[in-house]
């Protein structure tokens, strides 16, 4: 071969020049790479039906999918909310985390961040949506911050906060059709006791919050009395606030949790070293506002 | 929530950014059309992820990846100009010298007018800087017949750009 010669067309060579391609087209593409990966085993707990065969995971696109409530001891986590509610639980992801088992939507308790972070206390919600990488991009327009899709056990996910701060998670999970539409609203407010019967989102600024979460996931927003507001279209339900009731008026979720047996249950919370103010009776049905033993602020309802 | 390290698509993710640019870049200067473009850099990553785990994830790899997306893509477009035929007679050839330079911009411009599997093994012999036998075996032919195929192409080039240094 007459590889020594001189060769005219020698002058063709071209090294490889870097290009950065359209930036939707990069982000479209990471997505169908992630979802193109090979699937893991999928996580037994979180779609299993063994528990259940209710759908704990939402139904359309901005449901709370997942809940991960953060405290400071998990052991003692699980001796309250299981007097009290009645929850049980299977082992988490790590020794310091554990599944409630059949709450709708599903609950997973969680001990605090790793070594070296600050810890955490309270609820972070995660959201199902039809199609993360879109998502992810609303997020980051409406001006959140987030994680990049990656794949977990269970489902495509992404972590991020919203633009005031708020902690969330997003799961990727296809819509859930059929039937779903009367349980649907049955799910709103809880099933059975145990489960969230309704979510209170402490906002510093509603009209923000209008606008990521409207932006997001299609929420609506019917303003109410000053400083408040109902989410449509999203299940459970869920209010916003500028001034809780409970708790440091920082950002953040309370949850509420459906009881069969209000006072029955004011007994357990306060039995189990936690406090309840008297149950008040409201347009909804029965409420009180609790602690449990950890000064996490949460609601029991009866309806 | 938390992602376990040391997996492959971990990997293939991590890679990601800094490999795209570089696949992209490679195809964009030899195929020189953005659809064209964004769909093989498309085949290419999504043949990695997809594909078997124990491949040497690196940018050198994708590009090779990126390479053979580039001739299927060269073969299925001399399948649509119904070219095959024509440009695979068996006639014996010769190499012929050609004393000349190059106006580069002019050379490049004269490969994406020729007939696709000429432009294919003009790009990895020339372009890519490939040997004869690397060609080869991208191209699936053997060494002979890839030499044949690289005199043609010349051949053609030099038409092209003989007739256009004229014009």
């Amino acid at each position: 071969m007459p590889e020594s010669r001189a060769d005219p067309f020698d002058a063709l060579r071209a090294p490889i020049t870097p290009l950065a391609p359209d930036p939707a087209f990069a982000a479209a593409l990471r997505g169908r790479i992630v979802r193109a990966l090979p699937a893991l085993t999928p996580k037994e707990s979180f779609m299993s039906t063994e528990m259940t065969t209710r759908q704990r995971n939402g139904f359309r696109h901005g449901d709370v999918s997942y809940i991960t409530l953060e405290l400071p001891d998990l052991a003692r986590g699980r001796a309250f909310y299981g007097a009290v509610l009645g929850w049980r639980f299977s082992p988490g992801s790590s020794e310091h985390g554990a599944q409630v088992d059949d709450t709708v939507p599903m609950i997973g308790l969680s001990e605090g961040r790793a070594a070296g972070e600050a810890s955490a206390h309270g609820a972070v919600l995660g959201f199902r949506v039809d199609d993360i990488s879109v998502a992810v991009a609303a997020v980051r327009a409406h001006g959140g911050t987030i994680s990049d899709p990656h794949r977990e056990e269970y489902a495509l996910a992404a972590e991020g906060h919203d633009d005031q701060g708020i902690p969330f998670f997003l799961h990727e999970m296809p819509p859930v059709r059929s039937e779903s539409a009367s349980a649907d609203r049955e799910f709103h407010n809880g099933e059975i006791q145990g489960d969230v019967s309704y979510l209170t989102m402490v906002v510093a600024d509603l009209a923000a919050a209008n606008e990521f979460y409207g932006g997001v996931f299609s929420w609506t927003f019917n303003i109410g009395r000053a400083g408040g507001a109902q989410v449509t279209g999203v299940a459970p339900q869920i209010g916003m606030t500028t001034r809780p009731e409970a708790g440091p008026a920082t950002p953040g979720v309370i949850l509420c949790y459906r009881v069969d047996d209000i006072a029955a249950a004011v007994q357990r919370v306060q039995d189990a070293g936690g406090h309840a103010r008297d149950v008040a009776q409201r347009p909804y049905g029965l409420e009180s506002l609790c602690t449990d033993d950890q000064e996490t602020p949460f609601y029991l309802h009866q309806f | 929530m938390t992602a376990v390290p040391d997996r492959p698509d971990v990997t293939l993710l991590a890679l990601y950014d800094r490999a795209l640019p570089q696949v992209y870049g490679y195809l964009m200067g030899r195929c020189g059309d953005r659809a064209v473009a964004e769909d093989l850099t498309s085949e290419t990553f999504l043949a990695v992820a997809a594909g078997r785990e124990d491949v040497p994830l690196t940018v050198g790899w994708l590009i090779g990846v990126a390479r053979h997306k580039l001739v299927d893509h060269w073969r299925r477009q001399a399948r649509q100009e119904r070219l095959s035929r024509a440009v695979e007679g068996s006639a014996p050839e010769v190499h012929d010298p050609w004393d000349v330079e190059f106006n580069r911009w002019l050379a490049h411009e004269i490969l994406a007018r020729l007939a696709p599997q000429h432009r294919a093994a003009l790009t990895l012999r020339y372009m890519d800087g490939l040997s004869v036998p690397e060609a080869a075996t991208i191209l699936d032919r053997s060494v002979a017949a890839t030499e044949a195929l690289l005199v043609r192409a010349r051949r053609e080039f030099r038409h092209v750009y003989e007739g256009s240094s004229d014009a």
